[in-house]
C-alpha cells in the first residue's frame, strides 16, 4: 500500500497524533496492522458470535496495538495484534460472556500466530482492482456516485453538488458516509451495507 | 456484564467516531480548509488514539481506492453539467423513538406462575415424558425436571441430572428450560442438557436453540445454538465449541440404556457408571485411572465394567459393601 499515489489536494505523510516518531509508528500501523483486519475479524467471528461487536472488538484491539507500538514497535505484528485478539476473548470468557473456546484455543492452529504473511496480502494489481470495484458497487447509489465523481473523475464537491442537483453539505455527507462504507466493506469480507440514505 | 470503564472509553460508538473520521478526510480534500479547521482537526486526532486509529484506516482505505483510477479507462467527460438546478431536498430526518418494555413484566410473570409438575428418575432411572404439545423430555438416571405449562408459554426447570428435548416448536408459546440462573430458549429443536453440580452442558442436535447466560441477558449473554454446537457453563465460565455428531450420538447413548465411550479414561468411565448405579466404583490404584478405552458398555450392568477391567486390563476387583474397588 506505501506505493500509492497520493490523492487528492492534501500532501501525504503527515505525522498524526502526539509523540516524537508518530509518523513513524503511524506507517508501521498502517503498513504492517491495518491489512490484518480481514484475518482478525474472521478470527474474533468464530470466537464471538455477536457479529455486531466485531467491529468495536476490532477497534479496541488496534488502539491497544497503536498504543503499545508509541511506546515500542513490537517487532512482528501479526502475533502481537493475535495475541491481543486472544486476551480479549479470554477476558470476555471470565467475564460470563459467551466465548468460543475453539478460538481461544487454536490460535496456533489457525496459523495465525505465526509471522507468515497471509495469502490474501499479495494481490495483483488486476485482482487488487476488481476487489475495490466489487467493494464500490455494494455501496448505496448516492454514495457510489459522489465517489466515483471524487475519486475517478476528480471532482470538487461544489462540482459533484452541480451534477447530482443536490446542496454541498449534503454531498459532503455522501462522500463521508461513501468513505466510512468503503472502508468497512474494504476491510471485511462479511459486511453488509447498512444504513443507507 | 461489561465493564463500565471499557463502555465509555470504546463501547459503542468505534461506528460514530469512523463517520467522523470520514468526514474529516472529505473535508481536508475540498476548497475550504483554514488554519482553524485544520487545529480543529488536530485537536480531535490528540483526543483519543481510537480517533487516530480510525482516521488512519479510513485515510488508508481511501487512497488505496486511487488505483480505481489509474486501471479506469475513462471516456470523454462533461464535467460541469450545469443544467440541473432543482432544489436541494432536505433531509429528512427521523425521529427514533426507543421501545421500552415494561419493567414490571417479571413480577407479573411470577403471579401468573402455573403450579409446576415435578418430574424425577432414580439412580439407573430412565423415563420419557410426552407432553400435551406433543414435545418429549427424555430424562436420563437421577434426573428431576419441574415442568410448567399454560397457554402462553412453556417452562421447565432441569435441577439436576440429564434430559433430551424434542420440541414441537411453537413461537407464540415459547419453550424454556431453566437451569439456575442460565437458560435454553427453544427455535425448533432436539437438545440435550447435562446438569451436574457445579456444570451445565447444552448440545444442539437439530434445528435450533438460544442459550442465555442470565435471565436478564445482554446480548453478549445469549447465543443461538447450531446442531453441534455444544455449551459448558460453570458458575465461573462459559465457552462454546462444536462437536462431531458422531460425537453427540456418542453422548446419547443413555437413550438405548447404553454408555458409549471414545478413548475415555478407566477414571471418567468409572464417573460414568457410578451416575446410573447405587454401587459404586472406586479406583484406588492412580496408574489404572489413566488406562484408555473405546466402546460401547450397558449403564447398569456393573458386571460388564469388571469383566472389563480383569480380563482387558488384568486389573484386580474387590467388592465390598456397595463399591467395587479397582486395583492393581
Amino acid at each position: 500500500m506505501t506505493e500509492t499515489p497520493e490523492s487528492g489536494r492534501q500532501g501525504g505523510n503527515q505525522a498524526y497524533g502526539a509523540g516524537m516518531a508518530a509518523s513513524e509508528v503511524n506507517a508501521w500501523f498502517v503498513r504492517e496492522v491495518l491489512p490484518l483486519e480481514a484475518a482478525l475479524r474472521r478470527y474474533l467471528r468464530t470466537g464471538w458470535r455477536n457479529d455486531s461487536d466485531v467491529s468495536d472488538m476490532c477497534q479496541d484491539i488496534f488502539v491497544r496495538t497503536l498504543e503499545a507500538a508509541q511506546t515500542e514497535i513490537p517487532r512482528a505484528a501479526r502475533p502481537f495484534v493475535f495475541s491481543i485478539a486472544r486476551n480479549l476473548l479470554l477476558d470476555r470468557l471470565h467475564r460470563n460472556q459467551i466465548v468460543s473456546i475453539d478460538a481461544v484455543a487454536d490460535i496456533e492452529a489457525f496459523g495465525l500466530a505465526s509471522d507468515e504473511p497471509l495469502p490474501d496480502r499479495s494481490l495483483s494489481a488486476r485482482q487488487d482492482w476488481k476487489r475495490l470495484q466489487s467493494v464500490l458497487n455494494q455501496l448505496p447509489e448516492r454514495w457510489r456516485d459522489a465517489v466515483v465523481m471524487r475519486k475517478i473523475e476528480g471532482l470538487s464537491r461544489k462540482e459533484i453538488a452541480q451534477r447530482m442537483g443536490l446542496a454541498e453539505r449534503t454531498v459532503a455527507l455522501h462522500l463521508a458516509s461513501g468513505i466510512a462504507a468503503l472502508t468497512d466493506f474494504f476491510n471485511n469480507d462479511a459486511a453488509e451495507p447498512k444504513g443507507a440514505p | 456484564m461489561s465493564d463500565p470503564k471499557e463502555e465509555s472509553r470504546w463501547g459503542k460508538n468505534a461506528r460514530e467516531i469512523q463517520a467522523r473520521a470520514a468526514a474529516w478526510i472529505e473535508e481536508r480534500e475540498s476548497d475550504e480548509w483554514p488554519a482553524t479547521r485544520q487545529a480543529e482537526f488536530d485537536a480531535w486526532i490528540a483526543k483519543s488514539p481510537a480517533h487516530l486509529v480510525a482516521f488512519l484506516r479510513a485515510e488508508t482505505v481511501w487512497k488505496h481506492a486511487d488505483r480505481l483510477q489509474a486501471l479506469s479507462s475513462p471516456g470523454p467527460m462533461k464535467p460541469n453539467t450545469r443544467s440541473s438546478t432543482r432544489k436541494t431536498p432536505l433531509l429528512k430526518i427521523a425521529a427514533a423513538f426507543a421501545v421500552v418494555s415494561l419493567a414490571g413484566g417479571g413480577a407479573f410473570a411470577l403471579l401468573q406462575a402455573p403450579k409446576a409438575q415435578t418430574y424425577s428418575t432414580t439412580i439407573g432411572g430412565r423415563e420419557t415424558l410426552t407432553l400435551d404439545d406433543g414435545s418429549q423430555i427424555e430424562l436420563n438416571t437421577n434426573t428431576s425436571v419441574r415442568v410448567a405449562y399454560d397457554s402462553g408459554r412453556r417452562d421447565v426447570w432441569l435441577d439436576k441430572g440429564e434430559a433430551y428435548f424434542n420440541i414441537v416448536h411453537n413461537p407464540s408459546r415459547p419453550f424454556n428450560v431453566m437451569l439456575g440462573d442460565r437458560r435454553v430458549t427453544d427455535l425448533g429443536t432436539k437438545f440435550f442438557i447435562r446438569r451436574d453440580r457445579d456444570r451445565i452442558q447444552v448440545a444442539l442436535v437439530e434445528g435450533r436453540a438460544r442459550f442465555d447466560a442470565s435471565l436478564r441477558p445482554t446480548p453478549a449473554q445469549q447465543t443461538v445454538l447450531t446442531p453441534g454446537n455444544v455449551v459448558t457453563a460453570t458458575a465461573q465460565s462459559i465457552s462454546l465449541r462444536r462437536e462431531p455428531n458422531q460425537s453427540l450420538s456418542n453422548q446419547l447413548g443413555w437413550r438405548r440404556g447404553m454408555l458409549v465411550f471414545d478413548h475415555a479414561t478407566l477414571a471418567d468411565v468409572a464417573d460414568e457408571y457410578n451416575r446410573y448405579n447405587r454401587t459404586k466404583i472406586v479406583i484406588a490404584d492412580a496408574h489404572a485411572r489413566y488406562l484408555t478405552i473405546s466402546g460401547t458398555l450397558p449403564a447398569t450392568d456393573l458386571g460388564a465394567f469388571t469383566r472389563l477391567a480383569t480380563k482387558f486390563f488384568n486389573l484386580r476387583i474387590q467388592q465390598r459393601d456397595s463399591e467395587i474397588v479397582v486395583s492393581h
